[in-house]
């Protein structure tokens, strides 16, 4: 029953020699039918290994796939689906895959045992980071990681059943085929690109005919339900709370292909029925992981499925019934006192020595020692698997799985076809589904006598990947190793790409023979995810380059660009940052010209970034009040207030300035970067804290488009654009006045007197529809003052001149007295963190102060620590640090705004900024945090 | 001084795809409403007076008087009008008599209709939620590629998603970028 596509041939390279196979080929198969018998180096020892499964459980057989510049390393030959110019390497060795140099490691072995490396190499000591670490380093380790960027793209998705099933062996199909017939919405899904499990791999008969005529007629009915979904290469592999399942799709090997290479499916599944099979375990006997023992289903799935003979003369090792199905010239079964002492053929298999002394000759060797339930995904949802002793495996305690996954067929230990036929009935009764007759097929009973491993002086692999030995497994136990967790990791058995599917039970078996337990008592390790790798790649999905994180863009986005905005990211915010003109040799001449002109005339910068939160109800000033540390019930309708926000811990959380709109009604202004924290601050205190107020809230920041007008002539452009019925002269719309206003005829807007820059300024807000049009239109109309956009460079210079508290201030480390702000924290009222700005020990003789050099030509750094001159630069004598710095056009001196010791008493006094990071150590004197305007006179004209 | 004209968050952008577009459209007025507290049946009775309907239920999107409600938290609610008010939060608190807090929200938000045969294809790959299979005039909020987003489902070709107006270009790039994914395959 060969399902390969012959008329359909594919080229391809291993290890730059050419190569032809044919649709429907693994590389795998592909390689063992053009004779190809080593294709890897082992991860220690370096020996050399060929193709041993046929499947996920392939622990030999990785290799590199290459294309487009770029490299994936550890991938299993037995999983990557041929395709025309597939170019594959082997890795691991120095030199070519036939002469490797490392192989070196074999000869020297006896010193090299299971933590070697924790016993060796420890003298000198010097050595072990310049020497041992780096060569062992170089050594260790698999494939080679491309260091150019991926340069494949890969994507999400989210999907929604009511029955998963995974694994589309016999069971898989019966159930999925029931629950579509009811008209469940049914995925099912399996690893490999041909769904059939292993009716693909056996010369079975179904219903008296061959079993691929049951299997072609059942996917075609199933692909003809269009309320199941097949999914061929799809991994599932991982189980996650409230019937969340990972799954992992691979649509191509290819690298750098046009499309998607993989996709991350995200599953919510009702129900799952995991029907993912057995894996095959080996028998551990000397050198048996010569290239050319396989698994027996391996050598059947090639010959069956693939049409490749992988030997003309091949013996067989079983120590059970199912492996006699394997079509071999020698039969050595354990069950009869047989068994394998030693395998010869460093690059193949060419005989085999008995136990009995008899050696044979050969040119392949299938091992079966039992199977093993696929077990796995039962223990991501905290199933621990149970022994069997009539199987001699683990199988699911079913019993006490969570409701919604059942395990059905090999999976739950159950080999024969007709008994996974009748599991997927029952289970589909059970799901309240009706049930199609069970197909007529073999009902085998297991006969199996366990036999793990063949004690003897040579090396016998248990965990071909990682080259851990039975050896090793006693040395460890000898050790002290006992628990199985230990011996894991003291080993490193079970882990790497196939994470123990061949060889975690025998080494069970080997730990159990070394401490005189049986296997159940020496335990079994629990399965995480993932059950099978995947790329780091698809957990990133399309969240790479343009779309690794939103971007925000404000209201006058596109008008910035044109007029020659440079962008600054501040959170999601893009905000223009500077307005540079061809005149300008730098930054910095862009940012004092915007604050000069700013001071000297009108500025306007979009704010639309701050943070708006629309508060009404009848409590909402009894809120406010709660979440300040100022009172705001008492403000006036048509009134603004600033407001310091603590958080819990008392330490200061954000602050902004709230507008009454009226008796009900209030904007709370948030900074840019705390818009999300308080939104869900609030929210909380809303919810949680204060249930019983009448309050809501609710985000309009993107909703209105904000505008800074500040300048000596913020007055006259405003009155330009604000319709003559309102009246903004410092008379009728004074300092901190707010109100509701139109523009532009007839346009409805909001006006705030607020200033952040110091000079006279207001802030006035469009619904964000007429943002564009209207800081055109405010640009226009000032161009008779010569308006201009400024940018957060601007912005921030005049705050430090201002000595207004922002982010670098608001830093978390900062309480209400250190900003100067203890007077606001009123003591008529609670609010949030009030009792613990009171505690000791939060140094509230600490002060923002304002930082000038004492040379004015002396450049200021952030983050520079504050000595006492004269005292010696050490931390305990440290007295604060410099938290913002600027040049100041207008006073032509850099000046800084810091944190100091006794700040509030210390004004006029000489100190030094010492910053070791940026080797500037600078002499400043501490003068107000004010440092244009003190007195507040240009903000109130 | 000139009136000032609108503009959409997107500047109007279309693309289509075999089975597949994606158009923005002007919305009118989208309006947030909130029970006052204590007031609950009153709004109930002034919601039905004004709109001819009972509040939605969570998921569940009605179409009442020039437009649709929707569900949007515990005591709140969303409505879509057509046409442009710029005042519609005034009128409609008017119209509520005192029961409900209004806002404006018109212009937070992008709107975007999907249409097509393959929308649910592309929609899989992009959106949490179980859309293929919701009923007509499902809604509800949630997120895709870390934005929020509120998903109404008219019929089974037609989506409407709404997305906040400042991360609308980061959207529509995911939202292409997916639609090239799946329509390349």
């Amino acid at each position: 029953m060969s399902l390969m596509d012959k008329s359909k041939p594919l080229n391809f390279t291993f290890n730059n020699k050419s190569y032809q196979g044919f649709e429907g080929d693994t590389l795998a198969s592909a390689l063992l039918r053009a004779g190809v018998k080593v294709v890897a180096r082992s991860f220690k020892y370096h020996r050399p290994r060929g193709i041993m499964g046929a499947g996920s459980e392939e622990p030999n057989a990785l290799v590199e796939i290459h294309g487009a510049g770029s490299c994936e390393p550890n991938r299993r030959a037995t999983t990557i689906k041929l395709f025309e110019g597939l170019e594959a390497r082997s890795q691991n060795h120095m030199g070519s895959v036939n002469f490797d140099m490392l192989a070196v490691n074999d000869f020297i072995h006896p010193f090299l045992a299971a933590g070697f490396y924790y016993k060796t190499f420890m003298w000198p000591k010097a050595f072990w980071e310049k020497l041992y670490e780096p060569a062992i380093r170089r050594a260790a380790g698999l494939g080679t990681l491309s260091t150019n960027a991926d340069p494949d793209s890969y994507d999400k998705g989210f999907l929604h059943c009511d029955l998963l099933v995974i694994g589309a062996g016999p069971a898989g199909l019966l159930t999925a085929l029931n629950a579509g017939r009811a008209g469940a919405q049914v995925i099912l899904a399996d690893e490999d690109f041909k769904m059939g499990g292993r009716l693909l791999s056996e010369n079975f008969e179904i219903n008296d005919n061959c079993a691929s005529d049951w299997l072609s007629q059942t996917l075609g009915e199933l692909e003809s339900l269009s309320n199941v979904r097949l999914m061929p290469r799809t991994s599932i592999y991982g189980v996650y709370d409230h019937g969340i399942y990972g799954g992992i799709e691979t649509v191509t090997d290819r690298i750098g292909t046009d499309g998607v290479r993989q996709i991350l499916w995200r599953i919510y599944a009702k129900q799952s029925v995991l029907a993912a099979g057995a894996t095959e375990r080996p028998i551990a006997f000397a050198n048996n992981d010569r290239p050319g023992v396989m698994l027996a289903s391996a050598v059947r799935s090639y010959a069956y499925r693939f049409d490749v003979n992988t030997g003309e003369n091949i013996a067989l090792l079983t120590n059970n019934d199912d492996g006699l199905r394997t079509d071999a010239a020698h039969i050595i079964d354990t069950r009869n006192g047989q068994h394998i002492v030693d395998v010869s053929g460093r690059k193949g298999v060419t005989s085999i020595t008995l136990n009995t002394g008899e050696k044979i000759k050969v040119d392949g060797l299938a091992m079966s020692g039992g199977w093993n339930p696929n077990v796995h995904l039962t223990c991501h949802k905290r199933g621990r698997p149970i022994w069997d002793e009539t199987l001699s495996c683990f199988v699911p305690d079913t019993d006490n799985l969570q409701p919604d996954m059942t395990v059905i067929g090999s999976a739950n230990g159950t080999f024969s076809t007709h008994g996974v036929f009748e599991d997927a009935t029952q289970i589909s009764k059970a799901l309240g589904y009706k049930t199609a007759e069970i197909p007529k097929s073999e009902d085998t009973p297991v006969n199996l006598s366990p036999f793990w491993f063949v004690k003897g002086k040579k090396r016998a692999w248990v965990d071909f990947q990682n080259d851990v030995t039975v050896k090793d497994i006693a040395l460890a136990h000898q050790e002290g190793f006992s628990s199985v967790e230990h011996v894991k990791r003291y080993t490193t058995l079970g882990m790497a790409t196939d994470q123990g599917k061949t060889s975690n039970v025998t080494g069970l078996a080997v730990l159990a023979d070394a401490t005189g337990r049986t296997i159940p008592e020496t335990g079994t390790t629990i399965f995480r995810p993932p059950y099978t790798p995947v790329p780091i790649g698809a957990f990133a999905g399309a969240h790479r380059g343009q779309h690794f994180k939103p971007t925000r863009l404000t209201p006058s986005h596109k008008y910035a660009s044109e007029t020659g905005a440079t962008f600054v990211e501040t959170g999601y915010w893009k905000r223009a940052q500077w307005f540079a003109r061809k005149s300008e040799k730098g930054w910095r001449d862009s940012v004092d010209r915007e604050v000069m002109m700013t001071r000297n005339s009108v500025g306007i910068c979009d704010v639309s970034t701050l943070g708006k939160i629309d508060i009404q109800g009848k409590d909402a000033g009894k809120f406010l009040n709660k979440v300040y540390v100022n009172t705001f019930s008492t403000l006036k309708p048509g009134k603004c207030r600033y407001g310091l926000m603590l958080r819990e811990d008392g330490m200061a959380m954000d602050d902004g300035t709230s507008a009454r709109l009226s008796d009900t009604h209030y904007i709370m202004t948030t900074t840019t970067a705390k818009a999300g924290p308080v939104f869900t601050h609030l929210e909380f205190c809303r919810q949680v804290l204060f249930p019983q107020m009448d309050v809501h809230l609710i985000s309009t920041t993107d909703q209105w488009a904000q505008f800074s007008v500040a300048g000596p002539n913020a007055r006259k452009l405003l009155q330009k654009i604000v319709d003559i019925e309102f009246d903004i002269s410092n008379e009728a719309f004074p300092y901190m006045a707010c109100g509701e206003v139109t523009v532009c005829d007839g346009l409805r807007a909001r006006l705030f007197r607020l200033s952040f820059s110091g000079e006279l300024a207001y802030e006035i807000s469009v619904p964000a529809r007429y943002g564009d049009a209207l800081i055109r239109e405010m640009m226009r109309q000032g161009e008779e003052f010569q308006a201009i956009m400024y940018g957060t460079e601007a912005l921030g210079v005049m705050r430090i001149e201002k000595g207004h508290a922002a982010g670098n201030e608001l830093d978390g480390r900062s309480t209400a007295a250190h900003l100067g702000l203890g007077g606001f924290v009123s003591k008529k009222k609670d609010c949030i963190g009030k009792v613990l700005s009171q505690r000791e020990g939060l140094a509230n003789d600490v002060r923002m102060v304002g930082l000038m050099p004492t040379n004015p030509k002396d450049r200021l750094t952030n983050g520079a620590h504050f000595m006492t001159l004269g005292d010696k630069e050490t931390p305990e004598n440290d007295q604060g640090h410099m938290s913002s710095v600027a040049w100041s056009p207008s006073l032509q001196s850099y000046i800084g705004l810091g944190f100091l010791k006794d700040g509030a008493n210390r004004k006029g006094e000489v100190i030094k900024a010492v910053d070791y990071m940026r080797d500037n150590h600078v002499e400043v004197k501490v003068v107000s945090a004010h440092f244009v305007d003190p007195d507040g006179e240009r903000l109130r004209v | 001084m000139s009136k000032l004209t609108r503009t959409l968050p997107l500047d109007g952008f279309t693309r289509d795809w075999p089975g597949f577009a994606i158009k923005e459209h002007y919305m009118g007025e989208l309006v947030s409403l909130a029970c006052v507290l204590g007031e609950e049946k009153n709004f109930v009775t002034q919601f039905k007076k004004t709109f001819g309907k009972t509040p939605p239920k969570p998921k569940q999107m009605v179409e009442i008087k020039s437009g649709y409600a929707m569900w949007s938290g515990q005591g709140q609610y969303i409505l879509l009008l057509s046409g442009e008010n710029i005042q519609a939060d005034i009128d409609i608190a008017a119209k509520l008599k005192g029961t409900a807090y209004v806002t404006l929200q018109s212009d937070g938000w992008a709107s975007l209709d999907i249409k097509g045969s393959r929308a649910f294809d592309v929609l899989e790959r992009f959106i949490p939620l179980d859309i293929r299979r919701a009923p007509d005039n499902f809604a509800a909020r949630t997120s895709a590629h870390h934005i929020a987003v509120i998903v109404l489902k008219l019929s089974g070709t037609e989506i409407q998603l709404l997305t906040p107006r400042s991360s609308a270009h980061s959207f529509l790039e995911g939202l292409v970028h997916t639609a090239e994914n799946v329509m390349n395959a």
